[in-house]
């Protein structure tokens, strides 16, 4: 029972680790506060330089941070002269691999299935995005640990099997299919609704494509914007 | 409702920096919820796409701070569900005010780390008083600038959609087309199967649904 609580309080907490999230250290205090209770608990007593390192720089994706832990505790109890450098090495790969599965794949991906599934099944289809990202933000804090525990320096290998890196690519294509449906859904059932408009907004489309190469993001939404209601100022008057 | 917003502002700033990432602080998720909750959802989502678009192509990589999207979300769903049925360009000229003071907010998250810092150096062996105070001041930034911020997008958006007359709404069919065009170079595949399958999509949603 005591056991349960203890491992209840710890995913409790890894929610909550980046509350000191800052410029010297970036999330290090966060995991210092995760990993001390754990190293009393098996009795290993760390070093005053040791200490200071447990709370150094450190960063990585907030999904990833216990397969992190997992890794240094076995690092720690293993070599532990390099747990360290093994940490910070596999907080950055960890961060990588976030950034590629989390940012660049997950996020674009379930957004665009939110709104799909908003404009064809139901309003609340919009809630689809963070349910999805939750359930898999909580099964890679769930079983990071363990695995990380498990396999220490061998994770890598895990992540390889399953291409965790490939599979932005493939939820790339399925989101390219989705914003072909979703804008030409706005056309159909739109006010103008005919086929005409089809090659007008493909025309746009392309624009809107090709201005990537010479305008930034922020400057390109700007720009539409301040457009479209100048013309619509302009044509008022 | 005031205290429910401010409450779902905390929650939202927090969520973006500090605590839980279940992505309930993504502007589209931030505006469907709100959107739900004042009933008026299809216009809250516009802006929520809108400032969601932003948060994809301006990503937080390594310890960049990116522009704080879910302000910009939570502002123009609040005064979008406040000015009850608009029309696109009312939608627009909110989006331009919710843009502009987006960046100020941001400016906080910037705060907020040089507060943290300053506690860190002050308290570094007293971790979990550090955690708390980082999630306490987390939850009072977004209270405070998230609301603030909104107040003053209502007054902006007051201010700017009188000078602008209503515009048709095939407008909104060009805006989509240039956006999700532009968008299309975010994902990482070559321009050809690009263009295939996002002319897949088309056709199927014309025949299909």
């Amino acid at each position: 029972m005591a056991s349960l609580l203890e491992n209840a309080l710890f995913y409790l907490k890894c929610f909550f680790y980046q509350g000191n999230i800052n410029i010297n250290n970036m999330q290090g205090t966060g995991f210092a506060w995760l990993v001390r209770p754990l190293l009393r608990k098996r009795g290993i007593e760390l070093t005053r330089k040791e200490t200071a390192d447990l709370r150094g720089y450190f960063n990585t994706n907030p999904s990833f941070i216990t397969l992190v832990l997992g890794i240094f505790l076995k690092a720690l109890t293993q070599q532990r002269d390099t747990a360290f450098s093994v940490r910070n090495s596999y907080a950055s790969a960890c961060a990588g691999l976030g950034d590629s599965f989390f940012w660049h794949g997950l996020r674009p991906f379930l957004f665009i299935l939110a709104f799909f599934l908003y404009v064809h099944v139901s309003e609340y289809g919009a809630l689809i995005y963070p349910l999805v990202y939750t359930i898999f933000h909580l099964a890679f804090i769930l079983v990071g640990r363990r695995i990380g525990e498990a396999l220490g320096g061998r994770t890598v290998e895990i992540f390889n099997r399953f291409k965790l890196k490939q599979w932005a690519d493939f939820t790339d294509k399925i989101s390219v299919i989705l914003v072909g449906m979703i804008l030409v859904n706005f056309i159909k059932y739109g006010e103008q609704g005919t086929v005409y408009w089809l090659p007008i907004a493909f025309l746009v489309f392309i624009l809107g494509f090709a201005a990537h190469k010479c305008l930034r993001p922020i400057l390109f939404l700007l720009t539409i914007i301040t457009f479209i209601l100048i013309s619509g100022y302009l044509i008022g008057t | 409702m005031i205290p429910a917003y401010a409450l779902l502002a905390g929650i939202f700033a927090m969520d973006r920096t500090t605590a839980f990432n279940f992505a309930i602080s993504r502007p589209f998720a931030v505006s469907a919820i709100i959107g739900l909750m004042c009933g008026n959802l299809e216009w809250c989502l516009i802006g929520g796409v809108f400032f969601e678009l932003i948060g994809l192509m301006d990503l937080p990589v390594g310890t960049r701070i990116p522009s704080d999207d879910t302000f910009g979300a939570f502002a123009y769903s609040l005064v979008a569900a406040q000015a009850g049925t608009i029309t696109l360009t009312q939608a627009l000229c909110i989006i331009i005010a919710a843009f502009i003071i987006m960046f100020p907010v941001t400016y906080s998250a910037y705060l907020l780390r040089r507060i943290n810092a300053s506690f860190q150096d002050k308290y570094p062996d007293r971790e979990g008083l550090l955690i708390l105070i980082g999630q306490i001041f987390s939850f009072l930034r977004g209270v405070l600038f998230y609301g603030i911020g909104a107040a003053l997008c209502y007054f902006f958006y007051a201010v700017f959609h009188t000078f602008f007359p209503p515009l048709p709404n095939f407008v909104l069919i060009v805006f989509l087309a240039a956006i999700c065009g532009y968008f299309m170079a975010y994902f990482n595949i070559i321009i050809w199967e690009k263009l295939i399958l996002f002319v897949a999509g088309g056709v199927i949603s014309w025949l299909l649904f």
